[in-house]
Protein backbone atom coordinates (compact mmCIF):
# COMPACT_ATOMS: atom_id res chain seq x y z
CA UNK A 1 0.00 0.00 0.00
CA UNK A 2 1.96 3.30 -0.81
CA UNK A 3 1.24 6.37 1.21
CA UNK A 4 0.52 9.42 -0.35
CA UNK A 5 3.95 11.17 1.15
CA UNK A 6 5.25 7.98 -0.71
CA UNK A 7 3.80 8.54 -3.69
CA UNK A 8 5.12 12.23 -3.71
CA UNK A 9 9.33 11.45 -2.80
CA UNK A 10 8.80 8.99 -5.60
CA UNK A 11 7.25 11.91 -8.08
CA UNK A 12 9.47 14.92 -6.55
CA UNK A 13 12.79 12.92 -8.29
CA UNK A 14 11.48 13.98 -11.55
CA UNK A 15 11.20 17.48 -11.09
CA UNK A 16 15.71 18.27 -11.52
CA UNK A 17 14.13 21.68 -10.44
CA UNK A 18 13.43 20.90 -7.01
CA UNK A 19 15.45 19.94 -3.81
CA UNK A 20 13.98 16.77 -2.25
CA UNK A 21 11.20 17.01 0.71
CA UNK A 22 10.10 20.15 -1.32
CA UNK A 23 7.03 19.50 -3.50
CA UNK A 24 4.25 19.81 -1.47
CA UNK A 25 1.15 17.69 -1.69
CA UNK A 26 -1.86 20.40 -1.33
CA UNK A 27 -0.17 23.55 -2.92
CA UNK A 28 -0.55 23.34 -6.79
CA UNK A 29 1.44 22.78 -9.25
CA UNK A 30 1.77 25.77 -11.19
CA UNK A 31 2.97 27.28 -7.81
CA UNK A 32 5.49 25.08 -7.41
CA UNK A 33 7.89 24.14 -10.75
CA UNK A 34 7.06 24.94 -14.40
CA UNK A 35 4.05 23.66 -15.15
CA UNK A 36 4.73 23.42 -19.11
CA UNK A 37 3.98 20.74 -21.05
CA UNK A 38 6.96 18.75 -20.63
CA UNK A 39 6.80 18.60 -17.08
CA UNK A 40 2.96 17.16 -18.08
CA UNK A 41 4.87 14.99 -20.17
CA UNK A 42 7.09 13.67 -17.66
CA UNK A 43 4.39 13.26 -15.05
CA UNK A 44 2.33 10.86 -17.52
CA UNK A 45 5.48 8.93 -18.20
CA UNK A 46 5.80 8.39 -14.41
CA UNK A 47 2.77 7.17 -13.63
CA UNK A 48 2.96 4.92 -16.58
CA UNK A 49 6.52 3.25 -15.31
CA UNK A 50 5.64 3.20 -11.89
CA UNK A 51 2.00 2.70 -11.56
CA UNK A 52 1.16 1.56 -15.12
CA UNK A 53 -1.60 3.83 -15.26
CA UNK A 54 -2.32 5.98 -17.94
CA UNK A 55 -3.80 9.43 -17.11
CA UNK A 56 -6.17 11.23 -20.17
CA UNK A 57 -4.64 14.64 -21.08
CA UNK A 58 -8.02 16.29 -20.27
CA UNK A 59 -8.09 14.56 -17.01
CA UNK A 60 -4.27 15.80 -15.91
CA UNK A 61 -5.20 19.49 -16.96
CA UNK A 62 -8.14 18.90 -13.98
CA UNK A 63 -5.72 18.09 -11.17
CA UNK A 64 -3.61 20.53 -10.01
CA UNK A 65 -1.84 19.07 -6.47
CA UNK A 66 -0.09 15.81 -6.13
CA UNK A 67 -2.59 14.89 -3.50
CA UNK A 68 -5.38 15.23 -6.04
CA UNK A 69 -2.98 13.26 -8.68
CA UNK A 70 -3.03 10.32 -5.93
CA UNK A 71 -6.66 10.45 -5.31
CA UNK A 72 -6.92 9.87 -9.65
CA UNK A 73 -4.30 6.92 -9.42
CA UNK A 74 -5.75 4.96 -6.41
CA UNK A 75 -9.34 5.89 -8.10
CA UNK A 76 -7.60 3.35 -11.03
CA UNK A 77 -5.43 0.68 -8.91
CA UNK A 78 -5.40 -0.45 -5.75
CA UNK A 79 -2.16 1.72 -4.23
CA UNK B 1 -6.99 -6.54 -40.87
CA UNK B 2 -5.55 -6.64 -37.04
CA UNK B 3 -3.64 -9.83 -36.44
CA UNK B 4 -2.49 -11.66 -39.32
CA UNK B 5 0.95 -13.63 -40.63
CA UNK B 6 2.44 -13.81 -44.28
CA UNK B 7 5.21 -16.70 -45.20
CA UNK B 8 7.43 -17.01 -47.57
CA UNK B 9 8.89 -13.17 -47.99
CA UNK B 10 12.33 -12.70 -47.04
CA UNK B 11 14.61 -9.52 -46.84
CA UNK B 12 17.81 -9.72 -48.85
CA UNK B 13 18.70 -6.15 -48.36
CA UNK B 14 18.23 -2.85 -45.97
CA UNK B 15 19.99 0.82 -46.79
CA UNK B 16 19.47 4.00 -45.36
CA UNK B 17 20.32 7.78 -46.48
CA UNK B 18 20.53 10.85 -44.19
CA UNK B 19 21.62 13.89 -45.71
CA UNK B 20 24.73 15.78 -44.97
CA UNK B 21 23.95 18.83 -43.16
CA UNK B 22 23.40 18.52 -39.54
CA UNK B 23 21.41 20.98 -36.96
CA UNK B 24 22.95 20.86 -33.31
CA UNK B 25 19.94 21.47 -30.96
CA UNK B 26 22.26 23.72 -29.04
CA UNK B 27 22.28 26.05 -31.42
CA UNK B 28 18.26 26.46 -31.46
CA UNK B 29 18.25 29.66 -30.33
CA UNK B 30 14.41 30.39 -31.11
CA UNK B 31 14.25 29.23 -27.47
CA UNK B 32 16.36 30.41 -24.37
CA UNK B 33 19.74 28.17 -23.75
CA UNK B 34 18.54 26.83 -20.86
CA UNK B 35 15.57 25.52 -22.39
CA UNK B 36 17.72 23.94 -24.70
CA UNK B 37 19.65 21.98 -22.54
CA UNK B 38 16.21 20.89 -20.97
CA UNK B 39 14.96 20.16 -24.41
CA UNK B 40 18.06 17.91 -25.50
CA UNK B 41 17.40 15.99 -21.86
CA UNK B 42 13.65 15.23 -22.48
CA UNK B 43 13.96 14.34 -26.00
CA UNK B 44 17.10 12.98 -26.30
CA UNK B 45 17.99 14.56 -29.54
CA UNK B 46 21.10 16.66 -29.65
CA UNK B 47 21.03 16.63 -33.58
CA UNK B 48 19.44 16.16 -36.76
CA UNK B 49 20.09 16.03 -40.29
CA UNK B 50 18.10 18.08 -42.94
CA UNK B 51 18.15 18.34 -46.61
CA UNK B 52 18.91 21.14 -48.83
CA UNK B 53 16.54 23.33 -50.71
CA UNK B 54 15.07 21.14 -53.57
CA UNK B 55 16.36 17.76 -52.59
CA UNK B 56 12.82 15.94 -51.17
CA UNK B 57 12.43 12.15 -49.22
CA UNK B 58 12.40 10.27 -52.89
CA UNK B 59 16.21 11.93 -53.68
CA UNK B 60 17.34 9.85 -50.68
CA UNK B 61 15.23 6.84 -51.45
CA UNK B 62 16.56 6.85 -54.36
CA UNK B 63 20.35 7.00 -53.01
CA UNK B 64 19.45 4.47 -50.89
CA UNK B 65 18.09 2.12 -53.84
CA UNK B 66 21.01 2.65 -55.73
CA UNK B 67 23.76 1.66 -53.05
CA UNK B 68 21.68 -1.00 -52.79
CA UNK B 69 21.55 -2.27 -56.07
CA UNK B 70 25.17 -1.64 -56.73
CA UNK B 71 25.85 -4.66 -53.96
CA UNK B 72 22.39 -6.71 -54.61
CA UNK B 73 22.89 -9.29 -57.34
CA UNK B 74 19.37 -7.89 -58.65
CA UNK B 75 18.72 -7.33 -62.02
CA UNK B 76 16.77 -3.92 -62.71
CA UNK B 77 14.17 -5.40 -64.67
CA UNK B 78 13.32 -8.35 -62.59
CA UNK B 79 11.86 -5.82 -59.81
CA UNK B 80 7.94 -5.84 -60.03
CA UNK B 81 6.82 -3.94 -57.03
CA UNK B 82 7.91 -0.75 -56.24
CA UNK B 83 6.10 0.87 -52.78
CA UNK B 84 7.32 4.47 -51.73
CA UNK B 85 5.92 5.30 -47.93
CA UNK B 86 5.87 9.11 -47.46
CA UNK B 87 4.46 11.77 -46.15
CA UNK B 88 6.55 14.14 -47.83
CA UNK B 89 5.42 13.20 -51.61
CA UNK B 90 7.31 15.06 -54.83
CA UNK B 91 3.65 16.54 -55.48
CA UNK B 92 0.44 16.00 -54.67
CA UNK B 93 -0.65 14.36 -57.80
CA UNK B 94 0.95 12.40 -59.40
CA UNK B 95 2.54 9.57 -56.88
CA UNK B 96 6.12 9.60 -56.34
CA UNK B 97 6.63 5.81 -56.61
CA UNK B 98 5.87 5.84 -60.27
CA UNK B 99 8.54 8.94 -60.79
CA UNK B 100 11.15 6.66 -59.28
CA UNK B 101 10.16 3.95 -61.30
CA UNK B 102 11.50 6.01 -64.46
CA UNK B 103 14.31 7.14 -62.53
CA UNK B 104 15.69 3.68 -61.29
CA UNK B 105 15.36 2.10 -64.42
CA UNK B 106 12.91 -0.27 -63.42
CA UNK B 107 10.60 -2.37 -65.73
CA UNK B 108 7.07 -1.01 -67.19
CA UNK B 109 5.93 -3.83 -65.82
CA UNK B 110 6.65 -2.78 -62.22
CA UNK B 111 3.98 -1.73 -60.06
CA UNK B 112 4.49 1.14 -58.09
CA UNK B 113 2.57 2.80 -56.05
CA UNK B 114 2.82 5.57 -52.94
CA UNK B 115 2.00 4.82 -49.10
CA UNK B 116 1.15 8.17 -47.18
CA UNK B 117 1.54 6.84 -44.09
CA UNK B 118 3.96 8.26 -41.49
CA UNK B 119 5.46 7.05 -37.60
CA UNK B 120 3.86 3.25 -38.77
CA UNK B 121 4.82 3.44 -42.41
CA UNK B 122 7.48 0.79 -42.43
CA UNK B 123 5.57 -1.65 -40.61
CA UNK B 124 2.60 -0.86 -43.09
CA UNK B 125 4.79 -1.11 -45.77
CA UNK B 126 6.28 -4.13 -44.80
CA UNK B 127 2.68 -5.92 -44.77
CA UNK B 128 1.54 -4.83 -47.95
CA UNK B 129 4.72 -5.37 -50.02
CA UNK B 130 5.20 -8.85 -48.04
CA UNK B 131 0.99 -9.76 -48.83
CA UNK B 132 1.72 -9.22 -52.43
CA UNK B 133 4.75 -11.18 -52.80
CA UNK B 134 3.15 -13.88 -51.05
CA UNK B 135 0.12 -13.82 -53.05
CA UNK B 136 2.64 -14.30 -56.11
CA UNK B 137 1.93 -10.22 -57.50
CA UNK B 138 5.57 -9.88 -57.08
CA UNK B 139 8.92 -12.11 -56.25
CA UNK B 140 11.27 -9.29 -56.30
CA UNK B 141 10.35 -5.77 -54.49
CA UNK B 142 11.29 -2.14 -53.15
CA UNK B 143 9.62 -1.23 -50.43
CA UNK B 144 10.91 2.63 -49.85
CA UNK B 145 10.74 4.49 -46.93
CA UNK B 146 11.08 7.93 -45.27
CA UNK B 147 10.25 11.20 -44.62
CA UNK B 148 12.15 14.78 -45.54
CA UNK B 149 10.34 16.82 -43.39
CA UNK B 150 12.33 20.05 -42.21
CA UNK B 151 11.05 22.21 -45.31
CA UNK B 152 7.51 22.09 -43.84
CA UNK B 153 8.73 22.63 -40.50
CA UNK B 154 8.28 26.22 -38.40
CA UNK B 155 11.75 27.48 -37.42
CA UNK B 156 9.45 29.13 -34.39
CA UNK B 157 8.10 26.63 -33.41
CA UNK B 158 9.54 24.67 -30.58
CA UNK B 159 7.11 21.86 -30.29
CA UNK B 160 8.11 20.47 -33.83
CA UNK B 161 11.24 22.05 -35.07
CA UNK B 162 13.56 20.66 -33.20
CA UNK B 163 12.58 16.90 -33.03
CA UNK B 164 12.18 15.81 -36.83
CA UNK B 165 14.94 14.83 -39.03
CA UNK B 166 15.00 13.58 -42.48
CA UNK B 167 15.87 10.11 -43.66
CA UNK B 168 15.08 7.73 -46.31
CA UNK B 169 15.60 4.14 -46.85
CA UNK B 170 15.10 1.28 -49.42
CA UNK B 171 14.35 -2.49 -48.14
CA UNK B 172 14.74 -5.48 -50.95
CA UNK B 173 12.41 -8.38 -50.19
CA UNK B 174 11.96 -11.41 -52.33
CA UNK B 175 9.97 -14.59 -52.50
CA UNK B 176 11.75 -17.53 -50.60
CA UNK B 177 10.63 -20.92 -49.45
CA UNK B 178 11.26 -21.68 -46.08
CA UNK B 179 11.95 -18.37 -44.16
CA UNK B 180 9.70 -18.34 -41.01
CA UNK B 181 6.84 -16.15 -41.15
CA UNK B 182 5.93 -12.85 -40.12
CA UNK B 183 3.62 -11.43 -37.95
CA UNK B 184 1.30 -8.21 -37.97
CA UNK B 185 -0.64 -6.39 -35.38
CA UNK B 186 -1.91 -3.31 -37.28
CA UNK B 187 -4.46 -0.78 -36.15
CA UNK B 188 -6.14 2.54 -36.71
CA UNK B 189 -7.64 5.25 -34.74
CA UNK B 190 -8.66 8.16 -37.33
CA UNK B 191 -10.95 10.22 -34.29
CA UNK B 192 -7.19 11.44 -33.19
CA UNK B 193 -6.01 12.56 -36.63
CA UNK B 194 -5.91 16.59 -35.52
CA UNK B 195 -2.83 15.35 -33.45
CA UNK B 196 -0.30 15.62 -36.15
CA UNK B 197 -1.91 17.38 -39.17
CA UNK B 198 -0.79 19.81 -41.86
CA UNK B 199 -4.18 21.70 -42.40
CA UNK B 200 -3.53 23.39 -45.38
CA UNK B 201 -2.39 22.18 -48.98
CA UNK B 202 -4.97 19.13 -49.33
CA UNK B 203 -8.12 19.21 -50.66
CA UNK B 204 -10.23 19.74 -47.49
CA UNK B 205 -8.42 22.80 -47.22
CA UNK B 206 -7.11 23.95 -50.56
CA UNK B 207 -3.77 26.18 -50.16
CA UNK B 208 -4.68 29.66 -50.44
CA UNK B 209 -3.31 33.30 -49.83
CA UNK B 210 -4.33 32.49 -45.88
CA UNK B 211 -2.17 29.28 -45.69
CA UNK B 212 1.29 30.96 -45.35
CA UNK B 213 0.06 33.66 -42.82
CA UNK B 214 2.24 32.98 -39.46
CA UNK B 215 0.22 33.09 -36.56
CA UNK B 216 0.92 32.73 -32.87
CA UNK B 217 -0.78 29.76 -31.26
CA UNK B 218 1.03 30.00 -27.87
CA UNK B 219 4.07 30.96 -26.49
CA UNK B 220 7.04 29.46 -28.36
CA UNK B 221 4.78 28.53 -31.25
CA UNK B 222 4.23 30.87 -34.58
CA UNK B 223 3.43 28.80 -37.51
CA UNK B 224 1.39 28.72 -40.85
CA UNK B 225 -1.38 25.93 -42.07
CA UNK B 226 1.29 24.64 -44.11
CA UNK B 227 3.45 23.84 -41.58
CA UNK B 228 3.23 20.49 -39.82
CA UNK B 229 1.54 20.65 -36.43
CA UNK B 230 1.61 18.09 -33.77
CA UNK B 231 0.00 17.48 -30.13
CA UNK B 232 2.86 16.36 -28.16
CA UNK B 233 0.27 15.94 -25.50
CA UNK B 234 -2.33 13.68 -27.46
CA UNK B 235 0.35 11.41 -29.25
CA UNK B 236 1.98 10.72 -26.17
CA UNK B 237 -1.22 9.69 -24.21
CA UNK B 238 -2.14 7.56 -27.26
CA UNK B 239 1.38 6.04 -27.43
CA UNK B 240 1.68 5.24 -23.99
CA UNK B 241 -1.87 3.79 -23.37
CA UNK B 242 -2.12 1.97 -27.12
CA UNK B 243 1.35 0.59 -28.06
CA UNK B 244 2.11 -2.12 -24.74
CA UNK B 245 -1.14 -3.83 -25.72
CA UNK B 246 -0.59 -4.32 -29.45
CA UNK B 247 2.82 -5.61 -28.84
CA UNK B 248 1.35 -8.22 -26.30
CA UNK B 249 -1.18 -9.26 -28.32
CA UNK B 250 0.73 -9.94 -31.03
CA UNK B 251 3.78 -11.92 -28.97
CA UNK B 252 0.66 -13.88 -28.05
CA UNK B 253 -0.71 -14.41 -31.20
CA UNK B 254 2.58 -15.28 -33.01
CA UNK B 255 3.30 -17.98 -29.77
CA UNK B 256 6.43 -16.02 -29.24
CA UNK B 257 8.31 -15.67 -26.11
CA UNK B 258 9.58 -11.71 -25.01
CA UNK B 259 12.72 -13.31 -24.31
CA UNK B 260 13.13 -14.77 -27.69
CA UNK B 261 13.13 -11.24 -29.51
CA UNK B 262 16.84 -10.70 -30.12
CA UNK B 263 16.04 -6.39 -31.10
CA UNK B 264 12.79 -4.31 -30.04
CA UNK B 265 13.46 -1.97 -32.51
CA UNK B 266 10.63 1.15 -32.36
CA UNK B 267 10.13 4.35 -34.14
CA UNK B 268 12.02 7.33 -32.74
CA UNK B 269 9.57 9.75 -30.97
CA UNK B 270 11.06 10.89 -28.30
CA UNK B 271 13.39 9.70 -25.58
CA UNK B 272 10.61 10.09 -22.55
CA UNK B 273 8.22 8.23 -25.07
CA UNK B 274 10.26 5.51 -26.09
CA UNK B 275 11.55 5.15 -22.49
CA UNK B 276 8.13 5.08 -20.80
CA UNK B 277 7.40 2.46 -23.47
CA UNK B 278 10.63 0.07 -22.45
CA UNK B 279 10.07 0.43 -19.01
CA UNK B 280 6.72 -0.50 -18.87
CA UNK B 281 7.53 -3.19 -21.46
CA UNK B 282 10.44 -4.40 -19.23
CA UNK B 283 12.72 -4.79 -22.28
CA UNK B 284 16.18 -4.39 -21.69
CA UNK B 285 17.91 -1.37 -22.64
CA UNK B 286 21.14 -3.37 -25.12
CA UNK B 287 17.39 -5.00 -26.89
CA UNK B 288 16.65 -1.37 -27.79
CA UNK B 289 18.73 0.82 -29.76
CA UNK B 290 18.16 4.21 -30.62
CA UNK B 291 18.94 6.93 -33.12
CA UNK B 292 17.19 9.77 -31.70
CA UNK B 293 20.44 11.14 -30.08
CA UNK B 294 21.60 11.56 -33.41
CA UNK B 295 18.93 12.07 -35.85
CA UNK B 296 15.98 13.00 -34.21
CA UNK B 297 12.19 11.67 -35.27
CA UNK B 298 12.85 10.55 -38.70
CA UNK B 299 9.24 10.09 -39.22
CA UNK B 300 8.43 6.17 -41.00
CA UNK B 301 12.47 5.91 -41.23
CA UNK B 302 13.23 5.90 -38.14
CA UNK B 303 13.05 1.90 -37.61
CA UNK B 304 15.22 1.29 -40.88
CA UNK B 305 17.75 4.09 -39.85
CA UNK B 306 18.09 2.29 -36.34
CA UNK B 307 18.92 -0.85 -37.70
CA UNK B 308 21.11 0.69 -40.34
CA UNK B 309 23.32 2.42 -37.46
CA UNK B 310 23.15 0.05 -34.87
CA UNK B 311 22.83 -3.17 -36.28
CA UNK B 312 24.29 -3.55 -39.40
CA UNK B 313 27.06 -5.60 -38.77
CA UNK B 314 24.90 -8.19 -37.15
CA UNK B 315 22.29 -8.41 -38.95
CA UNK B 316 24.99 -9.06 -41.69
CA UNK B 317 26.47 -12.01 -39.82
CA UNK B 318 23.70 -13.90 -38.08
CA UNK B 319 20.56 -14.93 -37.80
CA UNK B 320 17.76 -12.16 -35.60
CA UNK B 321 14.98 -11.99 -34.71
CA UNK B 322 13.41 -8.27 -34.76
CA UNK B 323 9.76 -6.73 -33.22
CA UNK B 324 9.51 -3.64 -35.06
CA UNK B 325 7.07 -0.75 -34.05
CA UNK B 326 5.57 1.99 -35.70
CA UNK B 327 3.30 4.34 -34.09
CA UNK B 328 1.84 8.15 -34.75
CA UNK B 329 0.21 10.22 -36.85
CA UNK B 330 -2.98 9.09 -38.24
CA UNK B 331 -3.45 7.95 -35.17
CA UNK B 332 -2.05 4.99 -37.14
CA UNK B 333 0.01 1.95 -35.11
CA UNK B 334 1.70 -1.12 -36.22
CA UNK B 335 3.56 -3.84 -34.88
CA UNK B 336 5.70 -6.93 -37.08
CA UNK B 337 7.67 -9.71 -35.52
CA UNK B 338 10.17 -10.61 -38.53
CA UNK B 339 13.25 -12.97 -38.11
CA UNK B 340 16.25 -12.38 -40.75
CA UNK B 341 19.33 -14.96 -42.24
CA UNK B 342 21.97 -12.32 -42.68
CA UNK B 343 21.28 -9.94 -45.20
CA UNK B 344 22.92 -6.80 -47.56
CA UNK B 345 22.76 -4.34 -43.99
CA UNK B 346 24.78 -1.77 -45.00
CA UNK B 347 26.22 0.87 -43.00
CA UNK B 348 24.37 4.42 -42.77
CA UNK B 349 24.88 6.44 -46.39
CA UNK B 350 25.16 10.02 -46.54
CA UNK B 351 23.41 12.03 -49.20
Amino acid sequence: MTTLEEFNSKLEEEFDELEPGNLKTDVPFADQVDWNSVNALIVMAHLKTEYGVDIKVKDLQEVKTVAQLFDYVKRIMVL
Amino acid sequence: MGLFSISNVGIDGLATVVPQNVYDNLDYDWIPEKDRKKLIQTTGIAQRRYVDEGVTTSDLCEKAVNELLNKLEWERTEIDLLVFVSQMRDYIVPNTATILQHKLGLSKNCAAFDIPLGCSGYVYGLSVVASMIQSGVAKKALLLVGDATYRQLSYQDKTTFPLFGDAGSATALSYKEEVPPMFFNLQTDGEGYQAIIAEDGGTRNPANADSLIMQEIQEGVIRNKHHVALDGLKIFEFAVSEVPGNIKKLLRFAEQDKDSIDYFVFHQANKLMNETLRKFLKIPVEKYPYSLENFGNTSSASIPLSINYQIHQQASKEKLKFLLSGFGVGLSWGSLILETAPFLCLPLIEY
